[in-house]
């Protein structure tokens, strides 16, 4: 089996795969990649939905964990899903109740 | 095309080999046959040629994306994305109980799929993931892309792994 790798314009990684395509890779280095990804998604996943905290991220992917997870409540207007009051929010803002 | 006429024109196939070996002085019986089997086996049904391609596509991060690059050599004419965890539908951007995709059957909104279950849209031909909207677009597919015709595009999650079959008839 074929395993490849494909890059953005910037040469960071937009994805891997099997099949023709891309730049041909080893298979140790797809699995190497393949579970970097998926451990990267199920962070972006839990700091998202507070599991845990940036502080529970490796140091060297805080920075990349936090921009995705930025990106997701940007898009996904999780804001709005919040359930809270305005007021309880004022309360927050004026350094009430947190 | 029906089986009856795939068979139809299979057998008129063999009828055509037959005639032309036995016109070239080509013993047909006995252990000619197998030959003659092995010819006939090799005829694509309908007396077409087939070409089928599949790869995998794991993005390193969500991505909106209208087009997905393949290698397959061929602009095919059905395209079929399957994904792994389902796909956000009806405006709401969460990922529900749709469990994948049928995209594809370039340039014919008629031959589009919609395949519901009773959470909602199950299966699609080339939808778009923000409303969950069968495309009011053309979807195209070259020899390089497949195009879902959505402009950005739909949406693939970091860490999937999507599955993408490609078929060319004819």
């Amino acid at each position: 089996m074929r395993y490849y790798a494909q890059y953005n314009s910037d040469n960071t990684l937009l994805a891997i795969g099997t099949g023709p395509g891309g730049v041909e890779i080893t298979e140790t280095e797809y699995n190497r990649l393949l579970a970097e990804i998926r451990e990267k998604a199920d962070l972006v996943n839990k700091l998202y939905s507070g599991e845990i905290t940036l502080a529970d991220v490796p140091a060297e992917w805080q920075e990349e964990i936090q921009r995705r997870v930025d990106e997701r409540i940007a898009e996904q207007g999780a804001a709005e899903d919040q359930d809270i009051s305005a007021e309880e929010a004022l309360d927050i803002i004026l350094g009430g109740e947190v | 095309m029906s089986v009856q006429t795939q068979i139809d024109r299979i057998n008129s196939a063999k009828a055509d080999i037959l005639a032309a070996l036995t016109e070239k002085g080509v013993d047909t019986t006995g252990a000619g046959l197998a030959d003659i089997a092995g010819l006939v086996a090799a005829i694509q049904a309908g007396g077409g040629d087939v070409q089928f391609h599949m790869q995998t596509w794991t993005p390193a991060e969500d991505v909106n994306m209208g087009n997905i690059e393949h290698g397959a050599g061929f602009a095919p004419d059905i395209a079929l994305v399957l994904s792994p965890a389902g796909w956000p539908y009806y405006g709401d951007g969460t990922r529900k109980k749709a469990v994948g995709i049928f995209a594809g059957v370039s340039k014919s909104l008629a031959n589009r799929l919609n395949l519901d279950d009773s959470y909602g849209r199950k299966a699609y031909l080339a939808f778009n993931s923000y409303n969950g909207a069968v495309g009011a677009v053309n979807p195209s597919f070259t020899e390089t892309y497949i195009d879902t015709g959505f402009g950005t595009g739909n949406k693939y999650y970091a860490g999937q792994t999507y599955s993408l079959f490609l078929i060319k008839v004819g």
